[in-house]
């Protein structure tokens, strides 16, 4: 499976989107994708994380996106960040790490 | 930031990340590019000299990005490589894009890591291929190209691993020599310009040494398109790999017509132009096997050692490399041609203080190439009377700074019977630069895996784990090869009431940064359970560190932990788990049965108030509690839907096997899978009740 990162803004909102394998080389395109996506435009503009893509998610591709969140809590304030799961492997490593209720999960 | 003038674009990260080390070792400044827009707005940035792309690139097809490379208008061409492995790169493919202009196809190994050795090999002998064939990679090279061009001496180049080794590169003299287009040349062999004029004789000549990889040189009478005859003085030269292989023939070719009708002014531009095309070929070949066996060295020893193979006998008789320490003087490395000046070398003294003037100090310290009469040679190599200087006697010297990184590592004095001339002081000045870089890398290396060593040597246990009433197996694989260093850790330790606590865990990352992380993993769960009795108690203490790291560095620490508190019971042990975020451990009963057991909880480093449970669980004797982390989980569960392997699986029917076997066994589990992760295993089995099997016999 091909790695790709897309970011596409429609409607205002920063969609992010990763598909392929999310580990120890992927991680930090996404992590930098990310921090772009924050600062882009005003620096205020909602972003999605969609996750549906990703085949497989180890510790580092986690640590990415909870670097993410973290982000958002201390700076964005609440909201700004949505994650869509997707169904399966990143689900998986989710419920793993016991952070689906901790999470801004957002539907597709 | 420095402006890119390399481009890779594909969207195989491992591989872009592979090529991109690759490429900055040489110097580059790269920027890889994931899509085809960021590819074709950078493309007509100024100074792009080489563009890598993957063969398929998004849902392009490589041939339709060339074709739009083709038409942005670019400030200076650039090499564009096409890299992928061998089932990307099939024969029609590599055919379109070598008419599509391509300058070299890389077939890179399947499967790898960006840090494999076999990889950074394989790139590092392209890359030199590039820079021998395509001479517009450094700006070395484009001179060189430039003086082929204008003298009027046609320059090919052929590959041996294509079918009647057809010609892969030609220049516009030669072109213009036969009248023939690049079109009309490339692909085919040379002989397309044999008719019945040329010399039979000369043609098994050369098929000979071609055939046994020999240079040679003949004079043939070969036929223009036009139909007209010319005298071809051909030279031909194989060019080996690092390996030794020849991976191409470099063909040159001086019209030499005019000569055999005895015109002057033609006569010396003949001779001239074979000149040039001598000391080319002779740079190119000297290069392209330089290249690969400095860059594939990370051993300071091993770098020094192919400089002197590489200098001697090519450059001169011996070769010295010497490094200034203070005001010492120490000799690295010496190498002679034939035994008489090797031992002479060998006699002089490893050490010396520095002399009043000293040549090398002078080299050293700013004074660039320094040409060295005969005494000056003896000063620098500190022979003296009576440490056998008179075999030295009367060779001249060459001393060449080694830089490396803006300072100077060495350095290196070649000796000869004459001057060492014009073409070979450059020669000599590019392997320098090479060696200077390759013994400062090796340098590097070594410290930072020393570095890497000692904070492993600090993630895991001194002794071997010692468990009240239970045996234990523990295995450890750090993922990857080389340099890796893994981010799994293990420890049991006595807590403050005296019952054990085993932990294992796994940080997030890897390499130096996830080291020192797990080691202060480790020692706050040490220093927690000094003062604190429950497993969840000491996983809450780690998770405040962790996210007061956090506050403190603003970059994110996670860690998965599983803790076990092993207290004594009459019939074996009380097993109390807590996870965080980390795969459950699997019990396996004496008489077989296998559970997994523990409740999932939330993984340190991320919320304030992680949820923890605590589950505990008697084991009676012979029971074994298997604990890892996700290395070898995600190795066996792998991606293939149609193998949902569990551990607990894997633990199936193993009753049989010993603890030691057992531990092995998930070992070898967690290396079949494909990705090669950090892996902890630690299996403890509960010593038989001594007392009770008394009392029962």
């Amino acid at each position: 499976m091909q790695w790709t990162l897309d970011t596409n803004l429609i409607d205002g909102t920063r969609r992010v989107v990763p598909t392929g394998e999310l580990d120890l080389v992927t991680a930090p395109l996404l992590a930098r994708a990310l921090v772009e996506a924050e600062r882009a435009g005003d620096g205020d503009s909602p972003i999605v994380l969609d996750l549906t893509g990703v085949t497989f998610m180890d510790s580092s591709g986690l640590a990415a996106v909870l670097e993410a969140v973290q982000r958002g809590e201390e700076h964005g304030g609440p909201g700004r960040l949505g994650i869509v799961p997707g169904e399966g492997v990143v689900v998986r490593v989710l419920q793993l790490a016991d952070l689906m209720d901790s999470l801004p999960l957002v539907a597709p | 930031m420095t402006p890119s003038d390399a481009l890779i674009a594909d969207g195989e990260t491992e591989r872009a990340e592979a090529v991109r080390a690759e490429l900055a070792r040489h110097g580059h400044s790269v920027r890889v590019v994931a899509d085809r827009e960021t590819l074709l707005d950078h493309v007509a940035d100024d100074g792009i000299r080489l563009i890598v792309l993957a063969p398929t690139f998004g849902t392009e097809p490589v041939a339709t990005i060339l074709e739009a490379l083709r038409t942005l208008p670019r400030s200076s061409p650039a090499v564009v490589v096409v890299a992928g492995t061998r089932e990307e790169l099939d024969e029609q493919l590599v055919r379109e894009v070598v008419e599509l202009g391509v300058a070299d196809v890389w077939e890179l190994p399947d499967g790898v890591t960006a840090t494999d050795v076999r990889l950074r090999l394989v790139l590092a002998e392209f890359y030199a291929r590039l820079q021998a064939e395509h001479v517009r990679v450094g700006g070395e090279f484009t001179i060189l190209r430039r003086a082929l061009d204008l003298t009027g001496t046609g320059f090919v180049l052929t590959d041996p691993a294509l079918e009647d080794n057809p010609i892969v590169y030609v220049n516009e003299s030669f072109c213009r020599m036969t009248g023939y287009s690049p079109d009309e040349i490339l692909g085919r062999n040379c002989r397309f310009l044999q008719r019945d004029v040329t010399d039979p004789e000369s043609i098994a000549i050369m098929r000979d040494a071609i055939r046994e990889h020999r240079p040679v040189a003949v004079t043939l009478s070969n036929v223009r398109r036009d139909g007209t005859v010319f005298q071809n003085e051909v030279h031909i030269a194989p060019v080996r790999d690092g390996h030794g292989r020849v991976v191409r023939f470099v063909g040159v070719q001086v019209d030499v017509t005019q000569h055999r009708d005895g015109r002057g002014d033609r006569l010396a531009m003949a001779e001239g132009s074979r000149r040039l095309a001598e000391a080319a070929l002779r740079r190119t070949r000297f290069l392209s096997d330089a290249g690969p066996r400095l860059d594939a060295t990370l051993d300071r020893r091993a770098a020094l050692d192919a400089l002197a193979l590489l200098a001697v006998p090519a450059l001169g008789t011996a070769c010295v490399v010497l490094s200034v320490d203070g005001d010492v003087v120490r000799r690295d490395s010496a190498s002679g041609a034939g035994s008489a000046i090797q031992e002479a070398l060998d006699a002089l003294p490893e050490t010396r203080p520095a002399t009043p003037g000293d040549p090398v100090l002078v080299a050293a310290t700013g004074g660039g190439p320094l040409e060295l009469d005969g005494t000056r040679a003896l000063q620098a190599l500190g022979a003296t009377n009576g440490n056998g200087s008179a075999t030295l006697e009367g060779l001249r010297g060459f001393a060449i700074p080694l830089p490396a990184r803006g300072r100077t590592v060495g350095v290196l004095v070649i000796l000869g019977p004459a001057p060492l001339g014009g073409d070979d002081a450059a020669l000599a000045q590019d392997l320098a630069a090479r060696a200077g870089l390759a013994v400062d890398n090796a340098r590097l290396y070594e410290e930072q895996r020393q570095v890497a060593e000692q904070l492993q040597r600090e993630t895991l246990p001194e002794r071997p784990l010692r468990l009240p009433r239970a045996s234990v197996a523990t295995r450890y694989r750090a993922g990857g090869a080389g340099m890796r260093v893994g981010g799994d850790f293990f420890d049991a330790f006595p807590i403050e009431d005296g019952a054990t606590l085993v932990v294992i865990g796994d940080v997030t990352g890897k390499g130096a940064p996830a080291a020192a992380l797990a080691t202060i993993a480790r020692s706050t769960l040490r220093t927690a359970g000094t003062y604190e009795v429950s497993p969840a108690a000491i996983l809450r203490t780690l998770n405040l560190t962790l996210l007061r790291h956090r506050a403190e560095t603003s970059r994110g620490r996670f860690v998965s932990v599983a803790a076990c508190r092993l207290d004594e019971t009459p019939t074996g042990l009380r097993a109390t788990l807590c996870l965080a975020g980390h795969p459950a451990p699997v019990l396996q009963r004496a008489d077989g049965t296998v559970e997994v057991v523990g409740r999932g909880g939330t993984l340190l480093g991320f919320a304030p108030s992680p949820r923890l449970w605590e589950v505990a669980v008697d084991l009676g004797p012979k029971d074994r509690l298997i604990l890892f982390t996700d290395g070898l989980s995600e190795a066996i569960e792998g991606d293939e839907e149609d193998r949902p392997v569990t551990v607990a699986d894997l633990v199936e029917d193993t009753r049989d096997t010993s603890l030691d076997d057992l531990a092995d066994r998930l070992l070898e589990a967690s290396a079949a899978g494909r990705r090669a992760d950090d892996v902890a295993i630690c299996v403890l089995e509960v010593t038989p009740n001594r007392d009770r099997a008394l009392r029962s016999v």
